[in-house]
């Protein structure tokens, strides 16, 4: 389980607090709020790039405190996008998914190649491995985004934006891309998005930052579409 | 993947045939034989006084200064940085002019490790300015351009205590200025592998966070790479072997920017095992082939190795602007 307490989450001045926040396995949380209400930097203090007063644990282990190495193997992130490289294969590109279990040189064991085979062909990216990186369309490119997340096999995956450069039918794929891996292997999923409707969609939780009380919303029941945009927009008038 | 490791025996290959050909041909001089190999004295001496140091060298400042821009392309993230564009180069030439300037009692094996030190000193000093200069640029050309002020403003101070020395002092600096790849000898050959190899063997530790670092900083962190320490070895191991070649040859340019260009380009692959051993090998060859054509032009131009590297590389870093369509 993830749990946050007492996170003020700050930059020039308090954006919300988290009092205390639950996230189990098997969930598909959306993050929802404003440009600039601080959706990113939450996400910056759990990977550790940014260091926020508060705590955040993943069962006993303290998310905060621990080495990058020791991280890497609990926390994956997706980017809003990956441009690609002309000299990165995909098949490179997803190896590197391996890198907390490899050895001071970095080779690739057996069992770390079967896992980017399995997860290449779960994604459908099998036919692509040998493209470079730079060629995939930006559909193939954010699957295989989130492929590498999975190969990096973390129980919790972050996601910022992952759709913004998609089509509509992009964004549906990978939204229940999502879902399935948050379920069927157990995760928790936290996804930062302005997408309201695929969220309410296809996500399980929401969380919503309510910029007039500066505080994260965590809710488990579907809200109205209507409710939610409330919350997260009080200014705009319906 | 098999045509990749095909190329990279070919490339062995031709290096190594290179090596024999350097080694084995006489090079044309006045009434000389093209192949002067004979077992006169003379053509002996010169064989090992002049020709085994300087295809050792012209091997070995092609895979240091390689080596070196493959380190920094990766590190900065710019695929056209390079010990010499970036200004490194000029920073090591500035502090070996101090020292070639200020002190004549230096000789023998003290002289070569102090100047080898004072290059790496100046490369490292000017390395390290570079990249905290980078960390507030993020594009490409704002960085070469700031690199090559930093290398103009050296050249003026090192172009300042030249006018105020001697003119020995002089005539030898600007001899050196100019590079070359026949001012090694036998002896200091030893102390140059030395350096050469802790450099090399230094480098093998990084390579796994090299490839990682491709995605981005924050990307490479996220997979437990420590970046803000992998840079710092990075920049000690580029000042250590650009400033060996520096040293020797003098400044060389071009090399450490176009190699792993050709290199990235041909092999398409983004894994630094591959990458650095072509790297490496290539540098070697296009050393050598110059050295080649230095001795095979030498009757008719003196060619310094800065002006043939120059010559060759300027059109094809143009090449290589023109080439890239994105985020230039």
């Amino acid at each position: 389980m993830l749990e946050l307490r007492e996170v003020i989450v700050k930059r020039r001045e308090v954006l919300f607090q988290v009092p205390k926040l639950q996230l189990v396995p098997g969930n598909f949380v959306a993050l929802i709020g404003a440009n600039g209400s601080g959706k990113s930097t939450l996400l910056k203090f759990l990977t550790g790039d940014l260091k926020l007063s508060g705590s955040a644990h993943w069962s006993t282990q303290d998310l905060v405190g621990m080495t990058s190495e020791d991280r890497a193997k609990l926390i994956a992130k997706v980017d809003n996008s990956f441009p690609g490289l002309d000299h990165m294969s995909t098949r490179e590109y997803l190896s590197l998914g391996r890198f907390p279990y490899t050895g001071a040189f970095g080779f690739l064991s057996d069992s770390d190649l079967q896992v980017v085979e399995t997860c290449a062909k779960d994604f459908h990216l099998t036919h692509l491995l040998d493209q470079p990186t730079s060629q995939l369309s930006d559909g193939e490119r954010q699957r295989a985004s989130i492929a590498r997340a999975m190969i990096q096999e973390t129980p919790i995956i972050l996601l910022d934006e992952p759709t913004s450069f998609l089509d509509y039918p992009g964004k549906l794929r990978v939204m229940s891309m999502l879902k399935e891996v948050a379920q069927k292997k157990q995760k928790v999923v936290v996804m930062a998005t302005h997408d309201l409707d695929l969220a309410l969609d296809h996500c399980t939780s929401w969380m919503v930052i309510e910029p007039e009380d500066r505080m994260l919303t965590h809710l488990t029941d579907a809200p109205s579409k209507e409710s939610l945009i409330a919350q997260a927009f009080p200014q705009i008038e319906l | 993947m098999r045509s990749r490791s095909r190329n990279i025996k070919f490339a062995v290959l031709v290096l190594v045939l290179l090596i024999l050909i350097t080694i084995a041909l006489g090079y044309p001089h006045g009434s000389d034989q093209w192949f002067a190999f004979a077992h006169s004295t003379q053509s002996w001496e010169l064989f090992t006084l002049f020709r085994i140091p300087e295809v050792f060298i012209a091997v070995i400042a092609g895979m240091a200064l390689s080596i070196s821009g493959l380190l920094l392309q990766t590190t900065l993230n710019n695929p056209l940085a390079g010990p010499s564009i970036l200004g490194i180069t000029s920073g090591s030439q500035l502090l070996v002019a101090l020292l070639l300037l200020g002190s004549e009692f230096l000789s023998g094996w003290i002289f070569d490790v102090s100047v080898t030190v004072a290059a790496a000193l100046g490369a490292v000093l000017f390395g390290l300015l570079m990249f905290a200069l980078a960390a507030r640029l993020r594009s490409t050309v704002s960085l070469l351009l700031v690199g090559m002020m930093l290398g103009t403003f050296a050249s003026a101070i090192t172009g300042l205590l030249i006018s105020k020395a001697d003119g020995s002092a002089v005539k030898s600096f600007t001899m050196w200025s100019f590079g070359s790849l026949q001012q090694v000898n036998l002896d200091q050959i030893g102390w140059i592998t030395l350096v050469f190899l802790v450099g090399v063997l230094a480098v093998l530790p990084l390579v796994k966070g090299l490839n990682a670092l491709q995605l981005g900083e924050q990307q490479a962190s996220l997979l437990g790479v420590r970046v803000s320490r992998l840079r710092i070895f990075v920049i000690l191991i580029v000042s250590v072997l650009t400033g060996l070649v520096t040293a020797y040859c003098g400044p060389i340019a071009f090399i450490g920017l176009i190699i792993p260009n050709l290199v990235r380009m041909y092999l398409r692959t983004s894994d630094h095992w591959y990458l650095l051993f072509t790297s490496a090998i290539l540098g070697a060859i296009v050393l050598l082939f110059c050295s080649l054509l230095i001795r095979i032009l030498e009757p008719w131009v003196v060619l310094p190795v800065n002006s043939l590297t120059s010559l060759l590389g300027a059109p094809v870093v143009v090449l290589l602007l023109f080439n890239r369509k994105t985020h230039a």
